[in-house]
């Protein structure tokens, strides 16, 4: 029914991924607008953009697991890890010192997510028996065993120090490296990876906005807000939260796989606590448990530290004499950020968003 | 395949008027799967074809037959509005058989008189509360044979034997109508224009209700005045979609939803409920919107308050608008309603804040609004049109199917009823009382030969009991005959003038004015718990119940300022004193009537101690 969006006469309809014509057209618009930025914007920011699509794939991981269905995952670092190395081994080129296979990402990209992932359920019979912060605990755990692991099994890792180089992106015989060509535009490495991850990122967020509105989706609302109740209205517990931490594992891996193929070399360091504690950042700054918000903190997250470098730097005088160099002063206001983000709003840069346009929602009343 | 309105007016012009089972048999076989009605269930409205509706009504005609109903017998429906009222009722009176409508409010000593006086043979009750009322009084009715309800939830150990459920009625019915498909349709042949077609009881102001009887012809001169009609003629969307929530058993819910909507082809929404009507508008955005005050006047007191806490700049442009809204108003009615400048007006006031308020409201298609039913302050009319949305008042009452007198954009006088409706004659006797006569007007009362004599006279004029006067062209109801207050003093007063100048304030929900016989007048004040206590937290005023809330000294001085408000508008009486009345009105008490009108005598009786305090 045309001008009656709220009539609805079917539960297609009323769960629809984009429910309003509004929800289409900005849809619509911001992928428009991400296919420009290739053209427009400068390699160093392509480069942030691409890894902030991939770092928002990750995160949605997290959300599944902590912001849907509850359980604290502090360990989300060392499955973007497995995916990082099971990309390499299967993509990279061997030397003699680590082994690779050199496969096309059509075969790389989806075993990462799901090596990952058989292994997010191999931890999940643990965290059916825990809850709160004893799982968080355990989660702590799996991230010195990664670190470990990582550090020490240099066949696959390269060795701590090291390291090794990723996947080669070749897809369907297309070599990324070769760069592209439409009429005299040049399309090169870095420009195709990010049109990829773009392509890599709406399809894991459609994915997140799909769960929400099944069956599982709600399963995992319901394990979150009381698991006990949950179980009492028939939902197997340890059904959902092994397929949580399983999805939200793939993810991770996925993400993994393709995020240091931009800079084309991983260190097994990389993948220590405080890497794991960074996508709990995010989710938490983006807006814990819902579908936008992780995006949003990704993005903030990635492009933050360089617009205050640009701005920093475009203030030539500043910090000449200063006791801080530009690179503290970066961190200290991207400290300073995270700090007022949690007091005033809580509910993450989402939650600004959401209060922006429910402001125009409730026009002219306030609520 | 739609029809447009034009062709559809054409069409009635051309064939004249039809009754509404001729209309829904006649779009079943053009338009078998356009979409009659919608009933939301689990969240979603749930579709029924015209073919489907057809249908269906079939099944029950000869479900209805099978237990041995024939023409002339009646069927009663005590249900809220749904699908099953609509094809009950299509279905009863297919077959020449007399629909009786009962409230959904209606207490089991009403159920008892309505059924026994209408002589009831079957009835269909909607769910367990209402199964539960006649069963208390089923040995007073031996006229009653079978019990059909709509849900079975709470009735599957129900063993009284004349309980089927609605269901397996249609079933049986099916069966009847796979044996005779032609019963219906012959029937429908022999009906006659002076048969009866449904019984519509008066919510009796006075006395046990009466049962007007309306025949197939009234509503048939009626649906053939449609396209004449001020009211209807202004829609123009293709598809018109009408919200039924006016309760069915009145004529004016009959009016609208049954034969307005049937003869414009339109799918007709069924609200939840009657606390859900405002989330129901904004979800369906009817095309016509016939309302009664009390609704409008809710709509107007929850937009001021929930204006009141918006935020600053959201109240600015509120304002804004309303003062170009009023200004466009203002215009309209002084010019004409294609007043350029007045258009004008009215779009800054959507573009700032309308648009969106109007969606809230529910209006935003609304191509058409009425009210009737009871008087409605001007002041509520000007804000709606202020808003873009006209509301016509219109006038009329059981006896002539609610099509007596009515405003449009053509002629409108606020605080007027308007002009009389096309077809129809209106003249004032004597004593000021208004007289209508027309093919509207009723058979007579059923089985009240007094009654109908005292009602319509020998030229056919029906007395309408309401004393009016002519201002100009547009008619001015003062009161009802009998309501009207001659003071000590020997000053004629109209309570209800006073009651809707005191109720236009949002704080208030009724008013009872007296001073019969009395040396001033004084008021009885009921107030508006929801907006009262808004804003007894605002002035952080602690109360629990409506009780306590009323007693309050600071919500006496709201109402003590919100009477002098009223008193200065005023060219009769001032209100001298007023009481609170300590608890809310309520029907199943007998203090309304089903239509939430006052029952004047009965609280003037019940409050008869806080009346004498105030002299």
């Amino acid at each position: 029914m045309r001008g009656r969006p709220n009539l609805y006469i079917n539960y297609k309809k009323e769960t629809a991924i984009l429910s309003t014509n509004t929800q289409k057209i900005w849809f619509v618009f911001m992928i428009v607008f991400s296919i420009a930025m290739v053209f427009i914007a400068t390699d160093y920011w392509i480069l942030l953009l691409t890894t902030a699509f991939l770092i928002a794939v990750a995160s949605w991981g997290l959300n599944i697991v902590s912001g849907f269905a509850g359980q604290i995952s502090l360990a989300h670092g060392v499955f973007v890890g497995i995916g990082t190395y099971t990309g390499a081994v299967l993509g990279g080129v061997a030397t003699d010192y680590v082994v690779g296979y050199e496969l096309d990402m059509i075969i790389w990209l989806p075993l990462s997510g799901l090596f990952a992932s058989l292994l997010g359920l191999l931890i999940a019979p643990i965290a059916v028996r825990l809850k709160g912060l004893n799982l968080g605990l355990v989660t702590l755990a799996l991230v010195f065993i990664g670190s470990h692991l990582f550090s020490n099994l240099k066949t696959f890792t390269g060795g701590a120090g090291l390291g090794r180089k990723t996947a080669k992106v070749v897809l369907f015989g297309f070599q990324f490296d070769d760069g592209f060509n439409i009429g005299n535009v040049i399309l090169e490495k870095n420009q195709l990876l990010y049109l990829f991850s773009l392509l890599v990122c709406i399809l894991c967020g459609l994915g997140v906005k799909n769960i929400t509105r099944s069956k599982t989706g709600r399963a995992y609302s319901a394990i979150r807000d009381r698991d006990i109740a949950a179980e009492a209205i028939g939902i197997n517990l340890f059904k959902f939260k092994s397929s949580a931490f399983a999805l939200s594992s793939f993810y991770a891996g996925i993400a993994g796989s393709l995020l240091f193929t931009v800079s084309g070399g991983v260190e097994p360091g990389t993948f220590n606590l405080l890497y794991s504690i960074t996508f709990v950042a995010i989710v938490i700054i983006g807006g814990v448990g819902t579908v936008l918000g992780p995006l949003f903190g990704a993005l903030f997250f990635s492009l933050l530290p360089g617009t205050i470098q640009t701005v920093i730097h475009s203030l030539e005088n500043f910090g000449q004499g200063f006791a801080l160099s530009s690179g503290q002063i970066e961190r200290v206001i991207f400290g300073l950020f995270i700090i007022i983000f949690l007091i005033f709003e809580p509910r993450g840069l989402w939650g600004i968003w959401f209060r922006l346009r429910n402001y125009f929602k409730a026009w002219p009343f306030s609520y | 395949m739609a029809l447009t309105m034009e062709e559809i007016y054409d069409e009635i012009l051309k064939e004249g008027g039809k009754t509404p089972s001729l209309k829904v048999k006649e779009t079943a076989n053009r338009f078998p799967e356009k979409i009659a009605m919608r009933y939301k269930e689990y969240g979603l409205w749930q579709e029924t074809t015209y073919s489907d509706f057809w249908l269906k009504s079939n099944y029950l005609s000869m479900g209805l037959k099978f237990y041995g109903i024939e023409k002339g017998d009646s069927v009663a429906i005590h249900s809220e509005n749904r699908p099953e009222w609509f094809i009950a009722d299509i279905g009863i009176q297919s077959i020449g058989s007399i629909s009786v409508g009962l409230y959904p409010s209606n207490p089991p000593s009403e159920v008892q008189y309505l059924l026994s006086h209408s002589e009831t043979k079957v009835l269909f009750a909607e769910d367990q509360e209402q199964v539960d009322k006649v069963l208390e009084v089923i040995d007073s009715l031996p006229m009653l044979q079978k019990i059909i309800f709509f849900e079975e939830r709470g009735l599957y150990n129900y063993d009284n034997p004349k309980l089927i459920y609605f269901e397996d009625f249609l079933k049986l019915g099916e069966e009847e109508f796979n044996r005779n498909p032609d019963y219906v349709n012959s029937m429908l042949n022999k009906i006659e224009d002076d048969d009866v077609a449904f019984l519509v009881y008066t919510s009796g102001t006075t006395g046990p209700p009466k049962g007007s009887m309306i025949t197939h012809g009234n509503i048939s001169w009626v649906a053939s005045q449609i396209p004449n009609f001020s009211l209807v003629e202004n829609i123009k969307a293709t598809e018109p979609q009408f919200l039924s929530y006016l309760p069915l058993c009145h004529i004016f819910g009959r009016l609208t939803d049954l034969l307005i909507a049937t003869h414009t082809l339109a799918t007709i929404n069924f609200a939840e409920s009657i606390d859900t009507v405002q989330a129901d508008l904004i979800e369906v955005q009817p095309t016509i919107f016939p309302a009664v005050p009390r609704i409008l006047e809710k709509m107007h007191s929850g937009a001021m308050v929930k204006m009141r806490d918006a935020s600053f700049l959201k109240r600015i442009l509120f304002k804004i608008s309303m003062y170009f809204g009023y200004k466009g108003a203002e215009r309209k009615l002084n010019n004409s309603f294609n007043d350029l400048i007045a258009k004008i007006y009215l779009f800054i006031g959507w573009l700032l804040s309308f648009r969106t308020l109007r969606k809230k409201l529910g209006l935003s298609k609304a191509e058409t609004a009425i009210s009737g039913a009871a008087p409605i302050a001007p002041e509520i009319l000007k804000f709606f049109m202020a808003l873009g949305v006209p509301i016509f008042e219109g006038y009329g009452m059981t006896e002539n199917c609610g099509y007596a007198s009515g405003n449009n954009d053509k002629k409108i006088k606020l605080g007027t009823v308007g002009v009389p409706n096309h077809g129809m004659e209106i003249k004032l006797a004597e004593d000021g009382e208004i007289l209508t006569r027309g093919g509207a007007v009723f058979k007579g009362y059923f089985k009240n030969e007094i009654a109908t004599k005292e009602t319509i006279d020998e030229d056919g004029w029906l007395h309408t009991g309401d004393v009016g006067v002519f201002d100009g062209e547009f008619l001015k109801i003062i009161d009802r005959k009998k309501d009207i207050i001659i003071t000590s003093g020997g000053k004629n007063v109209s309570p209800s003038e006073i009651e809707n100048k005191i109720k236009v304030s949002p704080f208030i929900k009724d008013a009872i004015v007296i001073g019969d016989k009395r040396k001033y007048l004084t008021a009885l004040i009921c107030i508006e718990f929801d907006t009262v206590s808004n804003w007894a937290l605002r002035k952080s005023i602690p109360h629990t119940t409506y009780r306590d809330l009323s007693e309050k000294e600071e919500v006496k001085d709201l109402v003590w300022r919100e009477i002098q408000k009223a008193n200065e508008n005023t060219s009769s009486l001032e209100i001298r004193k007023f009481r609170m009345i300590p608890k809310e009105l309520d029907h199943e008490e007998g203090e309304l009537t089903a239509t939430q009108k006052i029952k004047r005598n009965v609280l003037i009786e019940q409050f008869k101690e806080l009346i004498e305090d105030m002299y």
